[in-house]
């Protein structure tokens, strides 16, 4: 390659534009593909040859096609996901908790402000079988209204499980895919050149990762990710080791026993499912019991026709709120009158007053504060946890949105940048083959015109 | 260092922005469309304590309000009664003094003695009177407070207080009873009085007359009494429902304070959104049309 070893060179100038101007036009193809991130070629000069007058270059080469990715980016945009998903998660379902309790207009506090006056009414006539009849209706309706929210705290509690089985199972099968990737990648590593596109795959399906469960990744050197949660592997090299749930205790179980704390998607239904919700059922059992006993204690003072007052309420102290239910139906038992008689005091509604009182009487919470005033706890309670959760989701989605437009802006393709690069190696290209026409020409004129004086 | 912008990047930040900027122009619009500023606990949970306790009372008030009504209906009712009895006993007085300061015969005694028990008959009906079928002057009992039972005059009913709850703390004692009233209580009722009153009249027993006099003037004290108590527990009862008129103007407002969309500010509100959106829109559309690839030849 002494002589015009520049037809090598153009030739190698040659190839690399071709390759780079391929390169673009896969970034240019990919600009909207989720997960691509843009490739380059890295050129590097041939080494030179030593010539009597000095080093010669021998050309370019064209190392590796390379992804431009930033691991820290990738790092704090999954950080940020994973959070997100946690707190999303519980806005969203804590929201669906308040739209079930269907304060202000449609609660449970209209309905016990009608049953004080309901009762009130029927202080005023007690004889007053359709005033009996009100009380008794207005009864049922506060009980089938703890009913419906106890059924509908049920279901929402079903409806978080069930979500949580399928973020559990779409993770087993993102673990398997990342397993399938790590083994492919490994495979790809005996060939020359980088595996961009499964490297790519990976990194979407790790993303994905952080987001359900909240796993951290750590780069095993050989082209393979180990996936943990708080130290424990559930992807080694190809290895996968699947998550399970325990539907019972809720608690999220690696294949050794251990149960793992996760973040992300699963963290914020097992937060809402073993604390949010489980404080929340809660308090409105102890609000449907708190009631029973307290119209029940007064209602026992009073006598009716037929006798002392019976409970005005039952439930089962397993499950107060699901299982409250007006004891009779039958209006004369209403117990309005303060002694029995005889003859029956028929027009005394002291007892159906005191009933009344409760309105205001500190019966709820060990006698500490009203009944409307435990309501009204629970109400703005829950609200002050949706809201928090609503401000945190919305604070970490502009984290995220940070997170990811710095990510995209490094890995993302610019199509201008593309352009331009397509046409920098347009004009390489050219210029490469105008050399070889050159040398062409060159050569032309040693083979051809040498040698040919006076012909 | 400026920052490298991507397409992919330009694209998604603006359709999450532009969603941003939807999602608070939906909220003002429905605010708008309830005219309710507060629709669960998470939108204000300050402000849905407050509301939720505004509303209790709220109804509280109307129910005192009612009780109020409906206790001054009784105790007006009952006023009435009385006061027909205080008119009937003056002309029994008058009946009386007649009697004894003429010289009336016989026939004319027996006439006077006539009205006399003509207006015990409307004591009766008074002291029996009911308002919805329930007797106003037997306490808690239900039967008719007085009756001649084998001869005598007997009160059956009892001495329970009927009460209304006028206001948070005022709790309004609104009836008398015949007991009271018709002096059951101090051992000379009115009924036995006027039979007494009526043989007197027919024998001409002038002494008893006197004697009878001063008792009929003890019974009129008495009636004027229960009329004095039932006038105040009126009035407190006017007092309370002034004041439930008052409170549940305040009420009111401080809820509508507190849920209610203000209007003005909502519209404006509204505006400032439509237009952030279509500017959104807009700039969307210009950042995404020019391409180097137009002007590359």
């Amino acid at each position: 390659m002494t002589d015009f070893s520049a037809l090598h060179v153009a030739l190698s100038g040659l190839r690399a534009a071709q390759l780079a101007m391929d390169v673009a036009a896969n970034n240019v193809s990919n600009a909207q593909t989720p997960g691509y991130t843009r490739q380059r070629v890295d050129l590097r000069a041939r080494p030179s040859r030593t010539d009597p007058s000095g080093q010669v270059g021998l050309g370019v080469e064209v190392t590796d096609v390379a992804r431009i990715r930033d691991r820290f980016l990738d790092l704090r945009y999954r950080g940020a996901d994973s959070a997100l998903g946690s707190v999303e998660v519980r806005a969203e379902l804590l929201s669906r908790a308040e739209l079930i309790l269907a304060e202000p207009d449609a609660g449970l506090t209209a309905e016990l402000n009608e049953l004080w006056d309901a009762f009130e009414d029927l202080s005023l006539d007690p004889p007053d079988r359709a005033s009996r009849i009100a009380v008794i209706n207005q009864l049922d309706s506060v009980a089938s209204r703890v009913n419906d929210v106890a059924q509908g705290l049920t279901d929402l509690r079903a409806s978080a499980v069930s979500s949580l089985e399928a973020t559990i199972s779409e993770t087993n099968d993102v673990l398997r895919r990342v397993a399938d990737l790590n083994a492919a990648i490994l495979d790809a590593s005996a060939r020359p050149g980088t595996p961009n596109d499964l490297l790519d795959q990976r990194d979407v399906l790790l993303d994905r990762l952080a987001r359900t469960v909240g796993a951290s990744f750590l780069d095993e050197g050989d082209g393979t990710v180990r996936v943990m949660i708080g130290g424990i592997s559930l992807v080694a090299g190809t290895d996968v080791r699947e998550l399970s749930l325990d539907t019972s205790t809720l608690q999220i179980l690696h294949p050794s026993g251990v149960a793992v704390v996760p973040g992300g998607d699963a963290g914020g239904y097992q937060q809402f499912l073993t604390q949010e919700l489980v404080d929340l059922t809660g308090r409105i059992d102890q609000f449907a019991t708190d009631l029973a006993d307290a119209l029940n204690a007064v209602h026992a003072t009073g006598f009716s026709t037929s006798g002392p007052g019976g409970d005005l309420l039952t439930y089962d102290p397993t499950a107060p709120a699901a299982t409250l239910r007006v004891a009779f139906t039958d209006p004369d038992l209403l117990a309005t009158a303060s002694s029995a008689g005889p003859p029956f005091p028929a027009f005394d509604g002291t007892v159906a007053t005191a009933l009344a009182d409760l309105r205001t009487q500190p019966a709820a919470l060990g006698g500490t504060v009203s009944l409307e005033e435990s309501l009204r706890a629970i109400i703005t309670d829950l609200g002050t946890q949706t809201a928090s959760a609503q401000l945190g989701a919305s604070t970490q989605r502009d984290l995220v949105t940070a997170a990811d437009v710095a990510r995209m802006a490094t890995h993302g393709v610019s199509l201008d940048e593309e352009m331009v690069t397509l046409m920098e190696y347009q004009r390489m290209y050219e210029a490469a083959a105008r050399t070889i026409t050159a040398v062409d020409e060159a050569l032309d004129v040693l083979i051809n015109r040498t040698g040919v004086v006076g012909r | 260092m400026t920052m490298r912008v991507t397409n992919r990047m330009m694209v998604e930040s603006a359709v999450r922005r532009m969603s941003a900027r939807l999602s608070s122009f939906e909220r003002t619009q429905k605010a708008l469309a309830t005219g309710k500023r507060i629709l669960t606990a998470s939108d204000d949970v300050a402000g849905m304590n407050r509301a939720l306790s505004v509303r209790a009372g709220l109804a509280a008030n109307a129910q005192a309000k009612r009780n109020a009504e409906d206790g001054a209906m009784w105790v007006e009712l009952a006023d009435t009664r009385l006061g027909a009895v205080v008119d009937g006993l003056q002309r029994v007085r008058e009946l009386v003094v007649t009697a004894r300061n003429s010289t009336a015969n016989a026939d004319e005694l027996g006439a006077i003695a006539n009205e006399v028990a003509e207006l015990g008959e409307v004591f009766l009906s008074s002291a029996n009177a009911r308002h919805r079928g329930r007797p106003l002057f037997s306490g808690y009992a239900a039967d008719d407070p007085v009756a001649n039972v084998g001869g005598t005059w007997t009160y059956q009913g009892d001495n329970g207080a009927i009460t209304r709850r006028v206001s948070d703390t005022d709790v309004v004692t609104i009836n008398v009873t015949a007991d009271e009233v018709f002096g059951f209580a101090d051992g000379e009722d009115l009924f036995s009085l006027l039979d007494t009153v009526e043989t007197q009249l027919r024998s001409g027993d002038q002494a008893g007359l006197g004697a009878s006099l001063d008792a009929l003037d003890r019974a009129m004290g008495r009636v004027l009494d229960a009329r004095s108590r039932l006038g105040a527990a009126g009035s407190r009862i006017e007092a309370a429902r002034f004041r439930a008129d008052t409170e549940e103007v305040n009420l009111r407002s401080q809820l509508s304070a507190v849920e209610d969309v203000d209007l003005a500010e909502a519209v404006m509100e509204l505006q400032l959104q439509e237009v952030a959106y279509q500017a959104a829109q807009g700039a969307l559309a210009k950042a995404l049309q020019p391409s180097l690839a137009a002007f590359l030849r």
